[in-house]
């Protein structure tokens, strides 16, 4: 059974030396002629309690910027409070805060033993007269793609002493916003996790969607809910 | 006993797997550093100077001979003893595949003329890999003809009774054509049985005397591989395949030493309304490359050294890509009456053909631009100034002192230094910014500290820490003339300037069916009855074409060049009578 194991093994490795030579050339030849990222020097801003960052941790990412050229294997983290990407310059251990319009997208390629993509759309936000550009996690883009903005906001300040003085901090919350996009290109905010919300954007399926969420035994009451009612509404309505 | 068959099983599965992924992984390695060849068919093999020739050339992987899908770029240039480099052609490669045309300038003496072409990852193997044809020319009032060609030699001595061409039927309607008549000709079926598609270029032509028709693409891709294995060993590693565009490659010397300098940051700036800098360091030997994309195309490139010593005479040498060592020896053709009849009679027919001229060339407009992103500093300033809403300022300082209010210009030692608030921090930077003026970095604000509201149409600040690549700016203030002063200055004591051509347009033979099918009052003595660098054979289409006979009478040539994808070349070729009236009617 060890010998059956090993040439399992053997074989496996055969097919990825076999998958591995034919781009070596390409990659070299990117990796001298990489574009260039742009931004300026980032300084997190102090005196909150609670996470700016989506990711704590730097996270090895690939960039796509919107010139369509490729960067890879960058240090990112993802700034929720200002809805920026940080990049950290390993040679000089300085932080830049990229410039957004020069991103399309960006992967964490490892979070969590996940990759998370983040794409650059354009909404129209809540009490903002123009639209603006925000980075959005992409959990589902097909027919009806569902957009996650990881924004993190000020939820109050709190006050602590510290050596016999009283120091005010922001209190920072994740507040994830939801867009779903149809296929007319057109976003739309979902503003609470329920039925009624997700209702209320469609309104001519509206029957069709609350029957197939009953026959489906179907909650929405949180994110993953969420995500495995798109990709039903994908399947049963949208496809 | 279900263990030992499944064990035997796999041992031989591994076995029989092996053998492929090793004989990819040699050629894979192989194919990593295997070369490319080029071909040019051209039209013919003599012209009159004042003439146009058109040409394919086809780019392959020197291994397999299928059409190489590495590099976009290719070169070509025509030389002659005495010239280095007469016309020289930058083309974009699409699939393996560039066409084109050249007008041969009236001025060119009589003699022998080489063509070479070659790519970028070519010049690794050596200058013996290049592709390399001779031509005559012949200039057009030029009768005595001395086409300074090496006596000696009684026939072409490099191809010929090397391989028989590829056999494949040119079958035309008829032998003998009149004047003006259309000439059908079927590529046989025996092509589109055997092949499925194929990418071939067509040429008529009147027979030159005592030139062989064995100058083909089947016998030279027979010869590159007699001395293949000579050529897939790079006798350097300088040169990168050119497969996102053109690779410029040049040298940092120290010009009292002259020794190269290393990793010394080399910038290159186009002049231009959008801030744009590209960077890359030398190596050890001193050089450095840049990747151009089709941005730079058509643009003059401005290339300097950052931060160089001011005590030191660093200089920038640009490597000229059409600069060859090896020099041209004529050797193909051989003085003879019959060539020199032929010629001056062609002399004749190209001073009618100037007298009653039309289109010769008709050029394609498919983009060649596909490739076009502008390296930006930065995207968006904090702060554009127009000055023309201002009253008018007479020079820098009063420009940054009423209308930019992060920027700080002073004099210091009788020179002036501008400086930047950095706005995060609402405090000095204390170094200088980066300056730039019409998008191209400058290193001294004394070249344009006299620039009044009346030289400047914008001005960009942008008052944080940039950063680009790993370069960084304590601030940036980019300056936009109205008349592109960047002309008149230098923006570095290393500047250098390089215009880098355009791409060479793809263009075709201007047929134009209507003129030749009727009479017509205006002579055609066309010795190219036809040229088509594009004719594609697929398993649906018809494999022919059709073309119309001028009014010179003589022998002509139908030539077929070309490849399958599957690396197997075609050459062929036929002969056509074109007779007058009289002639026709006492055969």
């Amino acid at each position: 059974m060890k010998i059956v194991m090993f040439l399992m093994l053997l074989l496996t490795g055969n097919s990825i030396l076999y998958s591995q030579k034919s781009f070596s050339d390409q990659l070299i030849l990117d990796s001298i002629f990489e574009p260039k990222l742009t931004g300026e020097a980032f300084i997190a801003k102090v005196g909150m309690i609670g996470r700016q960052f989506f990711n704590d941790e730097w996270a090895e990412s690939d960039i796509k910027l919107t010139t369509g050229e490729k960067v890879s294997n960058k240090l990112l983290k993802y700034n929720g409070y200002l809805d920026e990407v940080v990049w950290l310059m390993p040679e000089f251990f300085k932080q830049v805060k990229l410039d957004k319009f020069a991103i399309d997208e960006f992967v964490f390629k490892n979070y969590f033993g996940k990759s998370i993509r983040f794409k650059r759309i354009n909404i129209k936000q809540m009490f903002i007269s123009d639209s603006t550009d925000i980075f959005a996690e992409v959990a589902i883009e097909s027919n009806l793609s569902l957009y996650i903005f990881r924004k993190i906001r000020i939820e109050g300040t709190v006050t602590k002493d510290s050596k016999g003085a009283n120091y005010s901090f922001d209190q920072l919350e994740s507040a994830p916003v939801y867009y779903l996009k149809l296929r007319n290109n057109n976003f739309s905010t979902l503003q609470r996790l329920n039925r009624r919300a997700l209702l209320h954007l469609f309104p001519e399926q509206k029957t069709a969607i609350r029957k197939l969420l009953r026959q489906n035994f179907q909650r929405l009451k949180t994110e993953s809910d969420l995500v495995e009612v798109v990709n039903l509404l994908n399947k049963s309505i949208f496809h | 006993m279900n263990i030992k068959y499944l064990t035997v099983g796999l041992i031989l599965v591994f076995f029989i797997t092996l053998k492929p992924v090793i004989g990819q992984g040699i050629s894979a390695s192989n194919n990593a550093i295997s070369n490319e060849l080029t071909y040019i068919h051209t039209d013919r093999d003599v012209y009159i100077a004042g003439e146009t020739m058109f040409f394919k050339l086809y780019v392959l992987n020197s291994l397999s001979q299928k059409l190489s899908d590495k590099s976009k770029i290719a070169y070509l240039l025509l030389r002659n003893e005495t010239a280095s480099s007469i016309l020289k052609v930058r083309l974009k490669v699409k699939n393996g595949i560039a066409y084109g045309s050249i007008f041969l300038p009236d001025t060119l003496s009589t003699g022998s003329y080489e063509i070479v072409s070659y790519t970028n990852w070519m010049k690794n193997f050596g200058e013996k890999t290049f592709f390399k044809k001779e031509i005559i020319i012949a200039n057009r009032f030029d009768k005595e003809l001395n086409l300074h060609t090496n006596k000696n030699l009684a026939t072409e001595p490099k191809t010929t009774n090397i391989t028989k061409p590829v056999d494949i039927p040119l079958i035309t309607d008829k032998q003998t054509y009149r004047q003006r008549e259309k000439v059908s000709v079927n590529l046989g079926n025996s092509i589109t049985g055997k092949m499925q598609h194929a990418s071939l270029s067509v040429s008529v032509y009147e027979e030159t005397p005592i030139i062989s028709n064995d100058y083909t693409f089947s016998n030279y891709l027979f010869l590159s591989k007699q001395i293949n294995t000579d050529n897939q060993k790079p006798i350097s590693h300088a040169y990168f395949p050119e497969t996102k565009g053109e690779i410029l490659q040049g040298k940092v010397i120290d010009s009292n030493t002259k020794k190269t300098v290393a990793d010394a940051c080399v910038i290159l700036s186009s002049p231009d309304t959008i801030v744009n800098l590209q960077y890359a360091y030398t190596n050890n030997k001193g050089i450095f490359q840049f990747q151009l994309n089709d941005y730079y195309n058509g643009k003059e490139l401005i290339f300097s050294i950052k931060d160089a010593p001011k005590t030191k005479t660093w200089k920038i040498e640009i490597e000229d890509e059409f600069n060859l060592k090896t020099l041209f020896k004529a050797e193909r053709f051989t003085e003879n009456p019959e060539l020199k009849n032929y010629i001056l009679k062609s002399q004749d027919i190209v001073y009618i053909n100037k007298t009653y001229p039309f289109k010769i060339v008709e050029e394609l407009t498919k983009p060649l631009i596909t490739n076009y992103i502008c390296p930006k500093v930065y995207n968006k300033p904090i702060q554009s100034v127009y000055p023309v809403d201002f009253v008018s300022l007479p020079d820098f300082t009063e420009i940054a002192r009423e209308i930019l209010p992060t920027v700080k210009v002073r004099k210091h030692n009788n020179t002036y230094v501008a400086d930047i608030i950095d706005t995060e921090n609402h405090m000095f930077f204390n170094k200088n910014p980066g300056l730039f003026l019409d998008g191209v970095l400058i290193d001294d604000i004394n070249q344009i500290i006299m620039f009044g509201t009346d030289k400047i149409n914008k001005i960009d600040v942008l008052s944080t820490e940039r950063i680009y690549g790993d370069l960084k700016f304590p601030g940036i203030i980019a300056v936009f003339s109205k008349s592109m002063e960047i002309k008149n200055i230098n923006p570095n004591q290393t500047s250098i300037r390089v215009m880098n051509d355009t791409y060479h347009p793809y263009s075709l033979l201007n047929l134009n069916e209507n003129k030749y099918s009727k009479p017509s009052l205006s002579p055609d003595f066309r010795q190219l009855l036809y040229w088509n660098p594009n004719f594609e054979i697929n398993s649906t289409q018809d494999p022919s074409f059709e073309f119309f006979t001028s009014d010179h009478v003589g022998n002509y040539i139908i030539k077929v060049e070309g490849i399958t994808p599957e690396g197997i070349s075609i050459s062929s070729s036929a002969k056509i009578q074109v007779l007058n009236h009289v002639n026709l009617s006492q055969r």
